[in-house]
């Protein structure tokens, strides 16, 4: 049976046409968020204040990377950013770099700019002035996330502009510095989907907490009233490997940014739900870091300062 | 931004549900009308038909860039249906990546064979029409594999 004219052809050409070369691999393997801290009102305001030792904890467990998320819309004024929490991000950064880890700084609930993109646009790309200009020359193992979860009116296409115009500024002065973007949805996995191929050093984020319903079962803040359920037969288990198979799918440099369970899920579950997400994403070369380490989807309980056992061996075993 | 559509195409073939699952199920059969293209290199080919199973294969025209599915069933219903995620890298570079759907409908004195998929082209140099030409032309080959394997022709 001949080939339809043309087929060949096409198939010739296209590989021809083709540069040859494996997408890069990313800069994190096994990373930690830093969750409800600095992205808080006031640090403290949601049951977490970070603790110098908790780095050392985060680094002796085996992690390689913290992201902290951090609110900084909320403490920039008059072009600048308040100079005592700036100071804050510089001690974090410093307690994680003096325990060997890489930190992603993340800027987070940025509220506003979901809300109003064309409004807040310029702000935003200030700010990112800012924090490119304090932290020039610093070790590329300081990661930038432009912004996270984009959604509501921050749509994939909007996002992807906004980026990348803070990514020409930063450019010149972090050359090779991986710096994070994403797509809109809330940042998930269709969102990423959709964008175009990443540029240089540029490492493409996704959050993943399929199924909702199971990953927020019982948290009082999403006022969904969400029962308690289980998780963790066949179906549900595939799911995660074929979300992973297609988050990979592209090709590019890829984080799983976030994933994690509301800390009043079954534990077992919890576990089983953590270790397969975990696996599934290592098995397609998905660098990821855990929410979050010791508030409402704590791995780490801070009062005892003790892992939670089933967490954290989903996590590093 | 990566372009994606949708294509689905329909065939009436003349065997029954089953047989054309034994088809699409068997690895030496599926090999056969899938893989080992008219002047095509075939470098390497898996199967594992299960749900979570992959299918990977690499194979190359006349020596140049080398072409590689990978395939992750994630629902296979014997005689009826099998969903799967595939991605088709030249020399490592993704190309297109589809969420694909086939299904078999039992129809007069044979059944209807449909694919239908969810395309992303990530490369602007692959597009549905090329994509369109290449499903039909294997459905061609899977009908002919059928015919032969029922021993309706020669």
């Amino acid at each position: 049976m001949a080939a339809p004219a043309g087929l060949r052809g096409w198939v010739l050409a296209l590989g021809a046409a083709l540069a040859c070369g494996a997408a890069l691999a990313g800069p994190v393997e096994r990373c930690m968020n830093l969750s409800n801290a600095l992205e808080a009102p006031h640090e403290g305001d949601w049951g977490y204040v970070i603790e110098r030792d908790h780095l050392g904890e985060i680094a002796a467990a085996g992690f390689d990377t913290v992201r902290l998320p951090a609110r900084v819309d909320a403490h920039f004024r008059d072009g600048r950013i308040d100079p005592a929490f700036l100071a804050r991000l510089d001690q974090v950064i410093g307690w994680a770099e003096a325990a060997g880890l890489q930190v992603i700084l993340d800027l987070h609930h940025y509220e506003a700019l979901m809300a109003d993109p064309a409004a807040e646009a310029d702000r935003f790309v200030a700010i990112w002035d800012a924090l490119g200009a304090h932290y020039a020359g610093h070790p590329d193992t300081l990661i930038f996330e432009l912004v996270n979860e984009p959604t509501d009116a921050l749509t994939t296409d909007r996002a992807a502009d906004l980026q990348a115009r803070v990514i020409a500024r930063l450019r010149p002065a972090h050359p090779d510095r991986w710096i994070i973007t994403s797509g809109g949805g809330w940042g998930g996995l269709d969102g990423m989907l959709d964008m175009a191929p990443p540029g240089h050093r540029e490492l493409r984020s996704f959050h993943y907490y399929d199924p909702w319903d199971f990953t927020h079962q019982l948290a009082p803040w999403t006022g969904q009233d969400l029962p308690a359920r289980g998780w963790g037969g066949a179906e549900d288990r595939a799911r995660v490997k074929v979300d992973m198979f297609r988050a990979a799918a592209p090709g590019w440099p890829v984080l799983l940014g976030e994933f994690g369970t509301y800390r009043d899920t079954d534990p077992a579950a919890r576990a089983a739900w953590t270790g397969t997400v975990r696996r599934a994403a290592e098995a397609q070369g998905i660098g990821w870091c855990y929410w979050g380490f010791a508030a409402d989807f704590r791995a780490f309980d801070a009062g005892t300062g003790t892992w939670l056992p089933g967490i954290r061996a989903a996590l590093l075993d | 931004m990566p372009k994606t559509q949708t294509l689905q195409i329909d065939r009436f073939i003349r065997a029954c549900p089953s047989d054309v699952f034994r088809v699409l199920a068997d690895p030496d059969l599926r090999k056969s009308w899938l893989y080992d293209l008219p002047g095509a290199e075939t470098l390497s080919f898996s199967l594992d038909f299960r749900e979570g199973g992959y299918e990977r294969s690499a194979f190359r025209f006349d020596g140049g860039a080398v072409f590689e599915t990978e395939v992750l069933h994630h629902r296979i219903e014997p005689d009826e249906s099998v969903s799967c995620t595939r991605i088709l890298r030249i020399d490592g570079q993704t190309v297109s990546t589809s969420e694909r759907e086939m299904t078999l409908r039992p129809l007069n004195d044979g059944c209807l064979f449909r694919c239908a998929e969810r395309m992303t082209f990530h490369d602007d140099r692959d597009d549905l029409t090329r994509h369109r030409d290449m499903v039909t032309y294997l459905v061609d080959r899977l009908d002919a594999v059928i015919a032969r394997s029922l021993n309706r022709v020669a």
